[in-house]
């Protein structure tokens, strides 16, 4: 290498270096600092002090750096968890409004059936009848009798209704149009013919069938119905005085062998020619004589028998009042997640415990953060409190929390009150030790020293300096502190030291269910409330997660 | 070592004492039904008897100090309404058994799994295994524990034929019971080692090793995951110590005969002496646990000293 410098930086050296010379030339001929005696003799009106300025003092350079901004931004980055937020929200809201809205039930109510029945018929002519009101408006007053709505598929046209005696011949019976609901017909059955059958205007379809379905079920129970259960086209019914009947047994069973005979307890009845239906695997069907009308099930190999005996009558449906409450209904159009065991609607029910369950979990969480902050900035400022703080921290820290929750509980009535008392009694020490702990570590850092060298007042370091810092864990300990208070619910639920049962909560409902839970049919009452359940402390688990990462200032670039 | 030991093991003592005597305090405050057997049929005359006669009426501190000096004995006393005058450490000592049997195969099962589990996260971090694992913890966390344990009941038992209940003579009745305490404790062992795991990774001394050109598995064993497991020490002697108070809900939903269910049993038949003795043993064993672990850390890591530091700063 030929020189040390380039070219251009020669250059620039030169003229550097005649700056430099002209500033020392200058600072010979003019002076630039006072002598002691020069100092003493300027007068002290060219100075004055400089006064506490909340806004130069908390100046940080031109950033247009904002924390909560930077969080919000930071959280929207995460997709799932704003799906869960969004999924959260719509779930708060409608557990709030939904008493609000038209046609709830109350969740204590207990529904009875009403006095009437609601018939709703199929194309095919397969009948629903129930006691659950499907019309609106009032009921129809007025005649004796057993007062029915009917409602018929559009192409029956005008329908026509034939009421009968057990056994006996049917007599036309007149419909009404129901004023108030379209497509509803009414009638009054009279008490003593109470067998109602519909056709169609064209006398092609009616609700009476000209046969009976028997099912013997796993239990060996059977049960006879006038309801069309099997597919396709009935068959033909060849034999005189007969009534054809169709039996499905349990797979085990193989083919079964029906026998008929009179309703005496003795007669063992004499086997019928069974045939399978051909349209429907697993269906038989027989051709009954109507003076022996009493089936018997026998398995093929003899060892299985159906429990009672059925009776194969060509009978139209019985109209019968249900008198009862409406006890362990499926989820239908009237109660859209059924009813439970003592015929209050489970939809209700439902949004009822999650509010009851939210407010637990939302005070909860409340509670733990305003007294766990307070307590903790205390603990971190006052040093006398230290000692006694720490002690019962070690105290309380060593004792599992299960045991502080039965303990509370089993010593206090049963109550929603009383869930919060003893779920928020020591949950604050934890965050409190959180916020201690954080204090010590930021109070003395270099910014708060600075800070206080510029006469920031402590609330104000404790707000603007301190708080950002912990925003983070306290949301977090918070949105998990909710799932827990709910779970924490359940729990009490479970060991019978829960809210009262008429006080709805997701605890007590999945306490309810789970007592049903080996009836498949009311599995439903489980189900619904746990998925429910779920899905709301996932919901909080996860947004308090992902909301804790946007807080954490080490996150914000 | 010894020292602090020592202070430890009074400091635990303390908070025991302290625990025992606000929680007999707060259990007098309970309805006097709790004491006896057949209280519905008794006039008042019997009870203010009955009473005087188990020493209820006399003052808190007389009881208090009875009830510590009964306690140095090993003495319980008798449950009133369990099982009427029969001494609680009798009906206490078989159900032990029954709950530190399933705790400890619980154990057996969900220390390698979880562990397992962990270092796989960990080595996976923010792939596929990660994310599912990590799916696994959230909603093992997230939800309430009933849900699944009731889930796993009614689905184990219709979709596989398992017994429904607890049944000392059939071993697969175990099944059950023991899937559903591993997976929350398998949850927990894999969330901590892998965040063990992942802080351990960032450190200084293994982007050296890398650097050096360490192999990977080298690394990983010899280096990352010893020095992860060592905190995970502090928890272990804590949840063998708990296997004995047993699982409240585990316990009672396939009626184990265990320490959990008979918690949940002596609290809805309102034993106030029995509620007493179980919830001072729980608390006892969970303060032994905590202090157990902690002294074993200091065994394990020879990081960690006990003694103040002393010298320059």
């Amino acid at each position: 290498m030929s020189s040390k410098y380039s070219p251009k930086e020669k250059i620039s050296r030169k003229l550097e270096q005649s700056i430099e010379e002209h500033l020392s030339s200058l600072a010979v001929s003019e002076k630039d600092d006072l002598s002691q005696e020069e100092i003493e003799t300027l007068g002290s009106d060219l100075f004055e002090f400089a006064e506490y300025d909340e806004k130069e003092a908390e100046r940080t350079g031109y950033s247009n750096y904002s924390y909560w901004r930077s969080t919000v931004r930071m959280f929207f980055k995460n997709k799932v968890a704003v799906s869960m937020l969004a999924i959260m929200l719509i779930l708060l809201v409608f557990t709030f409004i939904q008493p609000l809205l038209p046609n709830q039930h109350d969740p204590n109510e207990v529904n009875y059936y009403e006095n009437a029945l609601w018939m709703v018929v199929e194309e095919d002519g397969d009948v629903s009848i129930d006691g659950v009101k499907l019309t609106k408006g009032d009921l129809i007053e007025g005649e004796e009798g057993i007062l029915t709505y009917v409602k018929t598929p559009k192409s029956w046209g005008m329908p026509l209704a034939y009421v009968e005696e057990q056994g006996g011949t049917p007599t036309e019976i007149a419909l009404t149009e129901d004023p108030q609901n379209a497509g509803w017909y009414y009638v009054f059955v009279p008490d003593e013919m109470p067998y109602l059958y519909v056709t169609s205007e064209d006398g092609a379809y009616t609700t009476l069938q000209p046969a009976v379905w028997v099912t013997v079920d796993d239990k060996n129970l059977v049960y006879t119905q006038g309801t069309k259960l099997t597919s396709g086209d009935l068959v033909e019914n060849t034999e005189a005085n007969c009534v054809l009947a169709y039996v499905t047994v349990p797979e085990s069973w193989g083919v079964p062998q029906i026998n008929a005979g009179t309703i005496s307890l003795t007669d063992t009845g004499s086997p019928l020619e069974v045939h399978a239906d051909p349209n429907n695997p697993g269906w038989y069907y027989v051709f009954v004589p109507s003076d022996t009308p009493m089936l018997t099930v026998i398995s093929e190999d003899g060892s299985m028998r159906g429990g009672n005996k059925a009776l194969a009558r060509l009978s139209p449906t019985e109209i019968v009042l249900e008198t009862s409450f409406v006890k362990n209904k499926a989820p239908n159009s009237v109660y859209w997640f059924g009813t439970d065991s003592v015929g209050r609607d489970l939809w209700a029910r439902m949004w009822g415990g999650t509010r009851t369950s939210l407010l637990i979990g939302l005070i909860v969480a409340g509670i733990e953060a305003v007294v766990g902050i307070l307590i903790g900035l205390l603990w971190g400022y006052v040093r006398k409190l230290d000692f006694f703080l720490t002690e019962l921290y070690n105290v309380i820290n060593n004792i599992p929390s299960t045991i502080i929750l039965i303990l509370a509980s089993y010593i206090m009535r049963p109550g929603v009150v009383t869930l919060i008392v003893a779920m928020s009694i020591t949950s604050w020490i934890g965050l409190a030790r959180f916020i201690r702990n954080q204090v010590l570590i930021i109070r003395d850092r270099d910014f708060n020293l600075a800070s206080r060298c510029l006469g920031t007042p402590t609330r104000r370091v404790i707000v603007k300096n301190l708080l950002p810092h912990m925003v983070s864990v306290v949301m977090l300990r918070m949105a998990l502190a909710i799932p827990g208070a709910i779970g924490s619910e359940v729990f009490m639920a479970y060991i019978g030291l829960g809210l009262p049962l008429d006080t709805p909560s997701l605890g007590n409902l999945v306490e309810r269910g789970r007592g049903l839970m080996m009836a498949p049919t009311l599995r439903y009452q489980l189900i619904v409330p746990a998925i429910i359940l779920s899905v709301i402390t996932i919901c909080f688990y996860l947004v308090g997660n992902a909301f804790s990462d946007a807080a954490d200032p080490k996150n914000h670039i | 070592m010894l020292k602090y030991s020592l202070k430890r093991l009074i400091r635990s003592l303390l908070t025991l004492v302290i625990l025992i005597t606000v929680i007999f305090a707060l259990l007098r405050l309970m309805p006097e039904e709790g004491y006896f057997s057949n209280y519905e049929k008794m006039s008042p005359q019997q009870i203010e008897n009955g009473l005087r006669e188990l020493g209820l009426k006399d003052p808190l501190y007389i009881q208090v100090g009875r009830f510590f000096k009964q306690l140095l004995q090993g003495d319980l006393g008798v449950s009133h309404r369990y099982r009427i005058n029969y001494p609680i450490t009798q009906i206490i000592e078989p159900k032990m058994a029954v709950s530190m049997k399933f705790g400890l195969i619980c154990i057996l099962v969900s220390l390698p799994l979880g562990m397992g589990l962990g270092a796989l996260m960990a080595r996976s971090k923010g792939r596929l295994a990660d994310k599912l694992g990590n799916a696994y913890i959230v909603f093992i966390q997230a939800v309430p524990n009933a849900v699944y344990f009731i889930a796993i009941q009614l689905y184990g038992s219709s979709w596989f034929g398992l017994p429904l209940l607890y049944d000392e003579a059939k071993a697969s009745s175990m099944i059950l019971p023991i899937i559903s305490l591993a997976l929350p404790s398998i949850s927990s062992y894999a969330m901590w080692l892998r965040r063990y795991m992942v802080d351990e990774t960032n450190k200084d001394y293994i982007k050296l090793a890398r650097a050096k050109g360490v192999p990977n598995t080298t690394i990983w064993f010899r280096h990352v995951f010893r020095n992860s497991v060592v905190p995970m020490v502090n928890l272990i002697p804590g949840s063998i110590l708990l296997t004995i108070s047993g699982s409240i809900y585990v316990e009672s939903l396939y009626s184990i005969p265990g320490m959990g269910g008979l918690l949940v049993d002596v609290i809805k038949r309102q034993d106030n002496t029995m509620v007493l003795a179980l919830i001072i043993i729980f608390s006892a064993l969970s303060i032994l646990g905590l202090l157990l672990g902690d002294l074993l850390m200091g065994l394990v890591d020879p990081r960690i000293s006990f003694a103040k530091k002393e010298g320059a700063r």
